[in-house]
């Protein structure tokens, strides 16, 4: 090959790196003072300043088709300007390829990504703005063969932006940088399957995460916005991936099979200087058989998305994970997590739930044409969690969980469109989705203790046994801003149908049970953000109705019942602060400070206790509500006493920790400490209600002052 | 209220609560080795131990200059007020305070059927489960003392504020709590 042809040979192979936009960039031809810097065998340096733009880049399997429109490479900082990049070639006498690059000011964006019968729909636009240099090296000989490559890549990303925008809103990236160390990268072919292995070490840092409101991807400086926060991170994995043709529909798509070793990382999540920390991370997971493919979901309406399956006897995902502590604020550890999973298919309450999900173009119907629905089902067959605390560990085992829905993801602003409010920031909605989580119970120990109860103590912070739901319908949107500048602020609207969470259930099926549950709740400009103390969260409003139809005892669907409990919730400035023990002794332990304010009523929102007996059934034997006696506690509320405000509320202090029950024998306990103080909490009236003779006030009304109740307890296993 | 007759009044309240005790015992059946057997396997229930205390240190309003003040020998403890008709006066349980302990106090489901024996017929009958909390034998009251008051407010304060004071109990010691109490669910 004479000299030229190499050149040509070796930008040809630059070019190809480069990236697949450049197939369709307007290339510049080298000038003569470009090509004075190549000199004989030493490489060759080329410059080149791009804009590029393809309509639609489309990807096909069984003629079902995936596709990207208007992709776009040019300027970040400017509109219709070119990016500016260098790549510098060079061959080593060991026939390695290596390949300097710098890429500057660069921006490449997606304007929609949509599927075939996705119509005027799109899951919205990608833009990335980067700066990035670094090397990349591809040397002869695979891990397999001499037919494969192994790479060397060392690269810096720095002051970039990665960003998602729908209907005029998005979120983004900011001031990212990230560090990839990733020597000896192998890729082979061997029996029409592709073996890729990874290793990786390095470090993100993500300076903000900002939300802005304008239809054109942003540009310059986004000081001025608002910041979820900061996220830093360095890691170390070794991943093994084997990619072979061949889908779960048709003949066409992608099989993929992997395994990842994460040797060590660590996390934090800063808001205005202080830090949720995940420290000395490290585990490993596994896939086995997953399919990617355009095809139809698996719901009756057979809606076409972007799969991604793990379904069948063969498919499963699971792994390990361990997190040496977790800190927040300036109050110190918490505690050690290690968490066990195997998701596979499952059969529960008769019904075989898998694990898959369908990407499809939409998102919420009002909210505009852009944004992403996800069609989910999920099967955790198995799960451990590992809580340990001064060397003490608590074991939630036999964790289940499964269901299935719709999650739909939208940027969205605060306004009114159609029937539905909006707020600012990612929305995340979830439309008829079912499901629900069970568990064993708990192991103090090890996993030779036996299993018990005590899971019910964590009640006040949500946490249940088993919570099972018909339908889950509303949204999460997540602002960006706290009450103190970084943080999130978060809005909600909840609905669950046909629930049922269960309390001291046992191997047999049988404990107390919550049941045909309804739950209504709404959450104003609720914020989070970290603090020195911890990480902090409170609600600006918030109002909810908890509706038990029948409190049983026994079995899930025919215990005897107790009756109907209706609890009715109203609320401002409601707090919880979650915290390390901070008591100067460095030891761990969870400290969750929860805030409740019971606000006087209001024409429609009060705080309300109803518990009804005796009522009627319809043909099915189905008791009906409102046909029965019922005991109310009506306008619920708190009072500061000592000035004309309602601020102090209901304070509960809860540790929760690991330690010894018996001196005796030092058996361990679930230890749960709770503290409950308010300065007055008021009932207006309580009254007896008949179905037919209406309401009779039994007490005008009960006052509670200045308590300040303390209780420690801990559980063990029944003897 | 002198110290002694504070003291009468303790042992009578304790008299009375035994004898509460005695009649929830009469109604409770211990475990037996068959009972026994059909626990073990199960994961359902806890034993909890632990006490559970009332305003150990004054409380939130104390010396707030409404009614609550510890250092002056005042009112220390929480206030229970509850007016039973319109217009009327407070029953108050007040300047409640003191630690009741306990340990091993059992929590679970349990099936009442025709081989429970202790219920005569009726256990075939019932044939559902109910809750079932299992006493803690021994529990132990320490410094716990109320008393129970008619007054004219709810709160402590005010210048309309009468209360007449009707009894003061305070218990001090262990107590025995043997046995099973059954919460039986009846007519949803």
């Amino acid at each position: 090959m004479s000299t030229i042809q190499k050149i040509w040979s070796r930008t040809l192979i630059g070019l190809a790196i480069s990236g697949g936009s450049i197939g369709a960039v307007a290339m510049e031809r080298l000038g003569d003072d470009e090509m004075s810097g190549i000199s004989g065998q030493a490489g060759v340096t080329m410059e080149m300043e791009s804009q590029a733009s393809m309509d639609t880049f489309s990807y096909f399997t069984d003629g079902n088709g995936l596709h990207l429109d208007d992709v776009s490479v040019g300027s970040a900082s400017t509109a219709g300007e070119s990016d500016f990049r260098t790549y510098t070639l060079d061959i080593r006498d060991n026939g390695a390829l290596d390949i300097g690059f710098d890429i500057e000011d660069q921006r490449v964006s997606v304007g929609g990504i949509r599927l075939d019968d996705s119509g005027d729909r799109s899951m919205g636009s990608f833009w990335m703005d980067r700066n990035m240099d670094g090397n990349f090296e591809i040397v002869p000989g695979g891990a397999l063969s001499e037919d494969g490559y192994t790479f060397n890549a060392l690269f810096n990303v720095y002051n970039s932006r990665f960003g998602y925008k729908t209907n005029g809103h998005q979120v983004f990236l900011d001031d990212v940088s990230m560090m990839i160390n990733s020597q000896g990268q192998t890729l082979d072919v061997e029996n029409g399957v592709i073996h890729y292995s990874m290793p990786v070490d390095g470090n993100l840092d993500i300076g903000a995460i900002r939300y802005a409101a304008q239809d054109e991807s942003f540009r310059g400086d986004a000081s001025a916005l608002a910041s979820y926060g900061s996220v830093e991170m360095d890691f170390d994995f070794l991943s093994d991936f084997e990619i072979q043709a061949g889908g779960r529909f048709g003949s066409e798509g992608l099989r993929v099979d992997s395994e990842t070793q994460l040797n060590t990382a660590n996390f934090l999540y800063s808001t205005n200087g202080y830090s949720v920390g995940l420290n000395n991370m490290s585990g490993q997971s596994q896939v086995t058989d997953l399919r990617i493919d355009v095809a139809p979901d698996f719901t009756s309406e057979a809606r076409q998305g972007l799969g991604f399956t793990l379904t069948g006897t063969e498919s499963q995902a699971s792994g390990n994970l361990s997190i040496g502590s977790i800190t927040l604020g300036e109050s110190g550890s918490i505690g050690a997590v290690d968490m066990q999973w195997l998701y596979e298919d499952q059969d529960v309450n008769g019904e075989t739930f898998s694990n898959q999900l369908f990407l499809m173009a939409g998102g919420h119907p009002d909210a505009g044409p852009e944004g992403m629905r996800l069609a989910s089902e999920w099967s955790l067959a198995d799960a451990q969690l590992d809580y340990t605390t001064n060397g003490n560990t608590a074991i939630f085992d036999g964790i289940q969980s499964w269901g299935r829905g719709d999650v739909t993801v939208n940027v969205t602003g605060s306004e009114t469109l159609g029937d539905t409010r909006f707020y600012e920031g990612l929305r995340v909605g979830f439309d008829g989705v079912s499901g629900g989580y069970r568990m064993d119970g708990l192991r103090v120990g090890d996993e030779t203790s036996d299993v018990q109860g005590g899971v019910e103590l964590l009640s006040a912070l949500g946490v249940y046994r088993s919570f099972e739901f018909g339908s889950l319908d509303g949204h999460y949107t997540l602002g960006p801003g706290g009450p103190n500048g970084e943080g999130i602020t978060i809005n909600s609207d909840i609905v669950i149908q046909d629930g049922r969470i269960g309390a001291l259930t046992e191997q047999s099926g049988q404990g107390i049970w919550a049941d045909d549950l309804e739950f209504e709740s709404h959450i104003r400009d609720m914020t989070v953000d970290v603090t020195a103390e911890g990480l902090s969260m409170i609600q600006g409003e918030a109002w909810s109705t908890m509706d038990i139809g029948n409190l049983r005892v026994g079995d899930a669907d025919n215990g005897a019942s107790f009756g109907r409990i209706v609890w009715q919730r109203y609320g401002k400035n409601n707090e919880m602060v979650i915290s390390a023990p901070n008591d100067g002794s460095g030891s761990e332990g969870l400290h969750v400070a929860l805030t409740h304010v019971f606000s006087e009523a209001t024409a429609d929102r009060q705080n309300q206790f109803l518990w009804e007996t005796g009522r009627d059934t319809d043909t099915n034997g189905d008791p009906i509500n409102g046909t029965g006696m019922q005991l109310v506690m009506n306008n619920i509320h708190t009072d500061d006493v000592t000035t004309a405000t309602n601020n102090y509320g209901v304070k509960t202090d809860l540790e929760i920790d690991v330690r010894e029950a018996d001196a005796s024998t030092g058996e361990l306990g679930f230890s749960v400490n709770t503290r409950t103080r308010f300065r007055e909490l008021n009932i207006g009236s309580v009254d007896m209600v008949h179905p037919d003779g209406g309401a009779a006030t039994a007490l005008q009304g009960v006052s509670i002052q200045n308590m300040d109740m303390e209780s420690n307890l801990t559980a063990t296993p029944i003897q | 209220m002198m110290t002694v007759a504070k003291r009468y009044l303790g042992t009578f309240l304790l008299i009375v609560a035994g004898l509460m005790v005695s009649q929830a015992h009469g109604d409770m059946k211990p475990l037996g080795e068959d009972d026994m057997s059909n626990v073990s396997g199960q994961y359902g229930g806890m034993s909890l131990s632990g006490d559970v205390s009332f305003n150990k240190d004054g409380g939130p309003l104390d010396g707030e200059g409404v009614g609550f003040d510890c250092s002056s020998g005042g009112r220390c403890g929480s206030r229970i007020a509850a007016q039973l008709s319109e217009g009327g006066g407070w029953f108050v349980l007040d300047d409640l305070q003191g630690t009741f302990a306990f340990e091993g106090l059992t929590l679970r489901t349990r099936m009442i059927d025709s081989s429970d024996t202790g219920f005569g017929s009726d256990a075939g009958d019932f044939n559902r489960e109910v809750i079932e909390i299992g006493m803690p034998d021994t529990a132990r009251f320490e410094n716990f003392s109320y008393t129970l008051a008619t007054s004219s407010t709810a709160r402590p304060t005010g210048s309309d504020f009468q209360q007449t004071e009707r009894m003061t109990v305070e218990m001090d010691g262990d107590i025995t709590l043997d046995g099973n109490m059954l919460v039986f669910p009846t007519n949803p």
